[in-house]
């Protein structure tokens, strides 16, 4: 009845979920192509995949919030390096022009077969991507993995960058206790690598139902290795930050710590910390240290449910951080409530649909660049 | 025979998109950009010649001096006119003088009076439905009458409010 009490609250907090979807699926297919693990050779090119896709969608929310998404370009044209969004634009168009590359790189042996073997209007788009190049000879192909291995190197640090980013953008609001803190762009970044390798944990295994092909262990172990690794750092940090703030007992622990047991008791303690760490860390620790006694399926099912709960565990991060910095007043005086609407503009249904654009799109661009099958010895 | 020639292919396009770039951006880039400073020179001018639809306190007190008296006696001491009221502009116009706009509907006294914990503890505040409990108006009464509040506090000078319902329009 009363609309002035309202407030609204952007889903902006999808851009930093799936950004960081974006670095973690980048460096997951670094490890293949720069560092030459061949035992992550079945999921590189998919991993290069994900990783555009989301790219590709991860200022969608963004664009979502602002009233006139037209601008947004204005800080491309016309870019103040005093603005931090006008940053991350810089760093956005030039990771993702390293990203189309390294993609295009890869795939140009499928590309070059496709556009010649193709009928008619099918093969122009390869035709287009091939640049008139048919020129697969074992040197040319040497000569790609050596760019391909430049490209994703430049890549590791850039991915980096942009998701240490947007943990910037919120560590740097100075006036807000709960954001603002040195440790927010490494938190977010350990954060994105998890949610990155756990992202792709579960697609790889969806996909390889679908398909019926048989899931390979050994980078199914390895997967379930890094993920581990970077879920005890991940915790660590949350927790250090949380434990420094409590210890310290500044003014602003007065507002902090009702914030986390009152309004964000049940996305703070019981899914980010309980459900999305705890019960994932013993699952891994399951997989990572019996490894050896494991039936396959066993360790598909456990590293399958750690990393969908790890996904939640990033997103309540990621809605913990946003939301929660927004509870509290300016003045650190009390807390408001938050009751996301379904329909609003911003609201759950908008998440939901910003949230299937990159899959669907991942799925456009796998049947274009087929990620799975033989051509990956190639690359 | 070279092995770089699809390289330097994607090399070009990549230098062509750059040049597009920079072709598109001469090209929507408002002439006065930069002329003062980092934004557009000639929004100065455009703001400029915005008519002031608004005026100072003290423009309605040159004819509402009694009002503004009670006003500035009162807690309302620092609430601008035009908050409740409408801007000076559409009452005072070159053809004379006009019916002022007034915003009497408690949603506007809930923006400041409502009940919530980021405000100070000793600012007046209320939570809406249980006033209406306390004054014995019942929840009925906000379809039926969007002044409500104005039966018992004077908007000028709210505080203390008066008995219910003796409907003080004008102070």
């Amino acid at each position: 009845m009363i609309e002035a009490f309202r407030y609204t609250f952007p889903t902006d907090m999808m851009y930093p979920y799936i950004t960081g979807l974006v670095a973690g699926a980048f460096i997951v297919s670094s490890l293949y192509h720069v560092f030459h693990k061949e035992e992550y050779a079945p999921i590189g090119r998919f991993a290069l995949l994900t990783s555009l896709a989301f790219l590709l969608c991860a200022t969608m929310p963004l664009l979502n919030h602002l009233g006139h998404p037209e601008r947004a370009m204005n800080i491309m044209i016309t870019p103040h390096f005093t603005s931090a969004m006008a940053g991350f634009g810089v760093l956005y168009s030039f990771y993702l022009v390293v990203l189309v590359l390294e993609v295009w790189l890869v795939f140009r042996p499928d590309i070059v077969r496709l556009a010649q073997t193709l009928p008619g209007w099918k093969s122009l788009p390869y035709r287009l991507l091939a640049l008139g190049v048919d020129d697969l000879r074992p040197e040319t192909l040497a000569l790609d993995r050596k760019v391909i291995t430049i490209l994703a190197t430049i890549g590791i640090p850039a991915a980096c960058l942009l998701h240490g980013y947007v943990g910037f953008l919120f560590g740097a609001i100075k006036a807000n206790p709960w954001w603002s803190t040195p440790l927010m762009p490494i938190i977010f970044l350990f954060s994105a690598v998890v949610s990155g390798i756990a992202l792709l944990i579960v697609l790889y295994q969806f996909v390889a139902k679908v398909r019926g092909d048989e899931i390979s262990q050994p980078c199914l172990r390895g997967l379930a290795r890094w993920l581990w690794y970077f879920q005890i750092q991940t915790i660590t940090l949350e927790l250090l930050e949380i434990i420094t703030l409590a210890y310290e007992r500044n003014e602003e622990w007065e507002i902090i710590a009702p914030l986390i047991t009152h309004q964000l008791a049940f996305s703070f303690i019981s899914v980010q910390m309980i459900l999305g760490s705890l019960i994932p860390f013993i699952l891994l620790m399951l997989a990572v240290l019996l490894d050896r006694y494991l039936h396959a399926k066993v360790r598909n099912t456990l590293t399958f449910t750690a990393s969908l709960l790890l996904l939640i565990q990033v997103f309540s991060m990621r809605w913990n951080v946003v939301i929660g910095g927004q509870m509290m007043s300016k003045s650190l005086r009390g807390l408001r409530d938050f009751h996301p609407e379904f329909l609003a503009k911003e609201g759950v249904l908008a998440a939901i649909l910003l949230f299937a654009i990159p899959f669907v799109l991942l799925y456009g661009l796998a049947k274009l660049l087929p990620p799975f099958g033989r051509a990956h010895q190639t690359s | 025979m070279k092995h770089h020639r699809h390289l330097v292919r994607a090399g070009a396009a990549l230098i062509g998109a750059a040049l597009l770039f920079f072709v598109v951006r001469a090209l929507v880039m408002p002439k006065s950009f930069g002329r003062f400073g980092h934004f557009r020179g000639d929004n100065i001018a455009e703001q400029a010649a915005i008519p002031a639809v608004h005026g100072a306190p003290e423009a309605c007190a040159e004819c509402h001096m009694e009002v503004a008296e009670t006003k500035v006696a009162g807690k309302h001491a620092s609430v601008p006119c035009q908050d409740c009221h409408g801007p000076l502009a559409l009452h005072i116009t070159e053809a004379g003088k006009e019916q002022m706009p007034m915003h009497r509907s408690f949603t506007l006294c809930a923006r400041c009076h409502q009940q919530l914990a980021a405000r100070p503890a000793a600012f007046p505040q209320i939570d809406l439905m249980e006033h209406l409990d306390v004054v014995g108006a019942g929840h009925d009464a906000l379809t039926t009458n969007e002044a409500i509040c104005f039966d018992c506090h004077r908007p000028h000078s709210p505080s203390p409010a008066l008995a219910p319902g003796t409907k003080t329009k004008s102070r």
